[in-house]
């Protein structure tokens, strides 16, 4: 099989996942989705390895990757398989299957039991809109998956644009899933605001096309391949492509003063989306603007892009350093913990030093592995807390011993400590900033992440570590409604017990599919009433359901280890090579 | 055979276009003023027929087949699709908009005005810098016009605080982007055209959906009320 065919393979086998977990039963979805997503990580590192030292993979005219690419696909497909499989657990593996066979129980019950055709017909409708909630959820999400991958093998800087767009609308629709009002409400944002910010990218894209056009002719001036080694375009004409692209796919990316949605919609988002918006997302916006500045470094110089994208991510970064220190709300925390690092990231590009670049690389990559790995947790507490305010969680260790050590290794790694990815590669962009005199940004750059190290740390300690409050409002009780207002996956659905113990407490609430709430040792809650006939089979399905919520989340804190200690030698000569695009300086 | 004839002659060909293209303008000053659904959609399918129009002109003009397709593109799916499946998600046609604005009529168009003037000073260098097709008479010349559509689509958003118009001013934009492009980069690929309408369908529909719900949990095409997540 060529290279050639691994680029095609990366967009075609999340459609197939899409049109199967559109068409068939919620088992075929899951085993779909992490099929796929297993898949393209797979060819993602295939390609990643064979651009690791330079050159292009190309599929066509439509396709190609470089190390650039490499780098983006690797987080993508990385957080596209995990979210996969996290999502089993959050959704409740047993739903197929148990609920199938539950509504059977029901049908059949009911022609024993006079009286009961209300509750029958009321079961029904919960398990029609429990499935439509997950047809809509696994085919979103590997629409949205598949966009992104897409997006960073697409050869026109235009198709790189239309990919993006189509991860906007789609995501907007997954942050709306939970049917709150709060959801609404970020959605309706978050589409606005990105789509106003594309607007502007679009444009940008079009202002390009006139300056290359001439260089390039008609039919290469947008290809990425030929843009990002052409010299002698109109000075003006790019600079001004280049700030209307920062400000475009900027407010994507999360920078700040355009990042107001982004904090809604990430706490607002079904927890698996909140992952892969911050972890993957921000990262492919980033991608796209990388792109104009390879053009634009070739042909302005360092000088005017990297001022911009300092600018930017120093605002980034003062902004969510602040409001790190006051957030209540778990997910939110996380959603401005991407602002302060996008705005790391933006800092580092401004600094354009090979270092600082190769350091870029790498915290992207990093950032992905660990805000993935800090969403699931703060899902696994939101299930089993039944809330996301950090003021009324605490005992997270007690509760969730697996998934408590796993965030608080998260938010060790976001906070850039040793032994993590992320402390190498803030070191390196630390050490790039003073090597390209940049002594001032420098010591920016230290203060706010101290800041917001301050902020996230304290807030994470309240949670995980402090003692369990005797009379708080902490763990849900069996049965009890959780996760008030909310109509989706999370609550009662058992994703707990097996590793975390008693994580399947999370009470029935008005969710799709909340028929099942009971106690891990298989009580039945009270109640439950009718429902009951179906709660042993979920029980039973959630006592190992748990191990599909913690895997993803061991995967990346070992992850984060292993690129902070002893990063594989392919994966630095990726990272190095894709900083040598960007300076310019690749060999051909 | 007529228009072909018409437009053959450069300055009749700019003309038109400045023309269409002002009257694309002239459609957003009225979307800041309509007050009910249907007709800010009745505005937007005019303006989505001017900037058919525009390209379809252009298309003769320059004897480019691609345009032609983007014009024939252009009306099936701004004129006819977009419409209806904002009509037919959203049947609150009655609902009056008028109460969206954030400030007085007058206030609204002279701060649009402002801003268009703006977007014509902007976009003044792109006459000179319009590459395709140099030394004619051409497109080009309109794009002072066409970075005032998308500013004053810009203020739309802003001053409208309904979910209608708010789309309105969104689909607006990229109206004002569509004659952008048709003016310095007629010659761009044709599948960028398919896709970017592709994507714009794909966009109507999630904007109908998302409206439908916010009229579903809100009772109102308001966004005022949106002031739940802060901080």
């Amino acid at each position: 099989m060529s290279a050639g065919t691994w680029l095609i393979g990366i967009v075609v086998v999340p459609a197939v996942a899409t049109v199967l977990s559109y068409l068939f039963t919620s088992v075929v979805r899951r085993v779909a989705t992490v099929v796929s997503g297993l898949a393209t990580l797979a060819l993602s590192v295939m390609v990643a390895v064979r651009v690791a030292g330079g050159g292009r993979v190309v599929a066509g005219t439509l396709f190609g990757a470089d190390s650039l690419s490499g780098i983006f696909l690797l987080v993508t497909a990385f957080l596209y398989a995990a979210t996969a499989i996290f999502s089993i657990g959050y959704l409740g593996g047993s739903r197929g299957m148990g609920e199938l066979i539950g509504r059977v129980g029901q049908v059949v019950r009911q022609g024993a039991s006079a009286g009961k055709d209300g509750d029958s017909e009321e079961a029904s409708q919960q398990w029609a809109v429990s499935d439509r909630f997950d047809k809509r959820f696994f085919t979103g999400i590997n629409i949205f998956c598949g966009a992104m991958s897409a997006a960073l093998i697409l050869s026109n800087l235009s198709l790189v644009w239309v990919a993006i767009e189509i991860t906007t609308v789609v995501s907007a629709l997954l942050v709306s899933l939970e049917d709150t009002d709060g959801a609404s409400e970020a959605a309706w944002k978050y589409v606005i605001i990105a789509s106003m910010g594309l607007g502007l990218s679009l444009l940008g894209v079009f202002v390009l096309y006139v300056a290359a056009a001439p260089v390039l002719g008609s039919s290469h001036a947008l290809q990425i391949g030929y843009l990002a080694h052409v010299h002698g375009l109109a000075r003006g004409t790019v600079e001004l492509a280049f700030v209307l692209a920062v400000i475009g796919f900027g407010t994507k990316m999360g920078l700040a003063p355009m990042h107001t949605w982004l904090p809604d919609a990430h706490s607002e988002a079904p927890t698996p989306v909140s992952a892969l918006l911050s972890g993957s997302l921000l990262a492919v916006s980033f991608y796209a603007i990388l792109r104009f500045e390879q053009v634009t470094v070739l042909n302005v110089g360092n000088v005017f892009p990297h001022d911009v994208l300092l600018a930017f991510g120093v605002l980034s970064l003062l902004i969510a350093a602040l409001f790190l220190l006051v957030q209540r709300d778990m997910k939110r925390m996380f959603a401005y913990s991407s602002v302060e690092h996008m705005g790391i990231i933006a800092i580092g590009a401004g600094f354009g030093v090979p270092i600082a670049l190769a350091g870029v690389m790498l915290h992207v990559v990093s950032h992905g592995l660990a805000k993935g790995t800090a969403f699931f947790g703060a899902g696994s507490f939101k299930i089993k807390f039944g809330t996301k305010d950090i003021s009324r969680i605490s005992g997270g260790l007690t509760a969730l011993p697996w998934s408590g050590s796993l965030l608080l290794a998260a938010v060790a790694a976001l906070s850039a400590l040793p032994p993590f990815a992320l402390f190498r590669s803030e070191f390196m962009i630390v050490d790039g900033g003073l090597s390209a005199g940049q002594d001032l940004g420098v010591v920016v750059l230290l203060v706010l992440v101290t800041v917001a190290f301050a902020g996230l740390s304290w807030n994470t300690v309240k949670i995980i570590l402090s003692p369990d409050r005797p009379n708080g409002p902490s763990m849900l009780a069996p049965g009890s409604p959780a996760i008030s207002g909310s109509s989706g996956p999370s609550g009662g659905l058992g994703t707990g017990g097996g590793l975390d113990a008693g994580a399947s407490q999370g009470g029935g609430h008005d969710s799709p599919g909340t028929a099942v709430s009971a106690s891990v040792d298989g009580t039945i809650p009270p109640g439950s009433s009718d429902n009951s006939v179906i709660m042993p089979l979920e029980v039973a399905g959630s006592q190992g359901l748990c191990a599909w919520m913690v895997v993803p989340m061991l995967a990346g804190v070992v992850g984060l280890v292993l690129l902070g200690l002893h990063p594989p030698a392919d994966f630095m000569r990726l990272v190095d090579s894709a900083a040598r695009e960007l300076t310019g300086r690749v060999a051909r | 055979m007529a228009v072909a004839t018409v437009v053959s002659s450069p300055s009749a060909f700019t003309s038109i276009v400045t023309l269409f293209g002002v009257g694309v303008l002239v459609t957003e000053f009225l979307m800041l003023r309509a007050h009910l659904l249907r007709s800010q959609v009745r505005l937007y399918m005019v303006q989505s027929s001017l900037v058919a129009a525009v390209a379809l002109a252009t298309g003769i003009e320059q004897g480019n087949s691609g345009l032609y397709a983007v014009s024939a593109l252009s009306f099936i799916i701004k004129v006819v699709i977009v419409p209806m499946v904002i009509l037919r998600l959203m049947r609150v046609d009655s609902a009056d908009l008028s109460q969206s604005a954030i400030m007085k009529l007058p206030s609204m168009l002279y701060i649009a005005l402002v801003t268009a003037a703006c977007g014509f000073f902007i976009g003044v260098p792109f006459r000179t810098a319009s590459v395709i097709g140099r030394g004619t008479a051409t497109a080009g010349n309109a794009v002072p016009i066409d970075i005032a559509i998308v500013l004053v689509a810009f203020t739309l958003i802003v001053l409208r605080r309904d979910v209608i118009s708010q789309v309105a001013g969104f689909f607006s934009l990229e109206n004002g982007i569509t004659l952008f492009s048709i003016s310095v980069a007629r010659n761009m690929p044709f599948i960028t055209d398919v896709a970017t309408f592709f994507d714009l369908l794909v966009a109507a529909v999630v904007f109908g959906l998302l409206m439908r719900l916010h009229h579903m949990k809100t009772r109102t095409l308001s966004t005022h009320v949106l002031d739940r997540l802060k901080g």
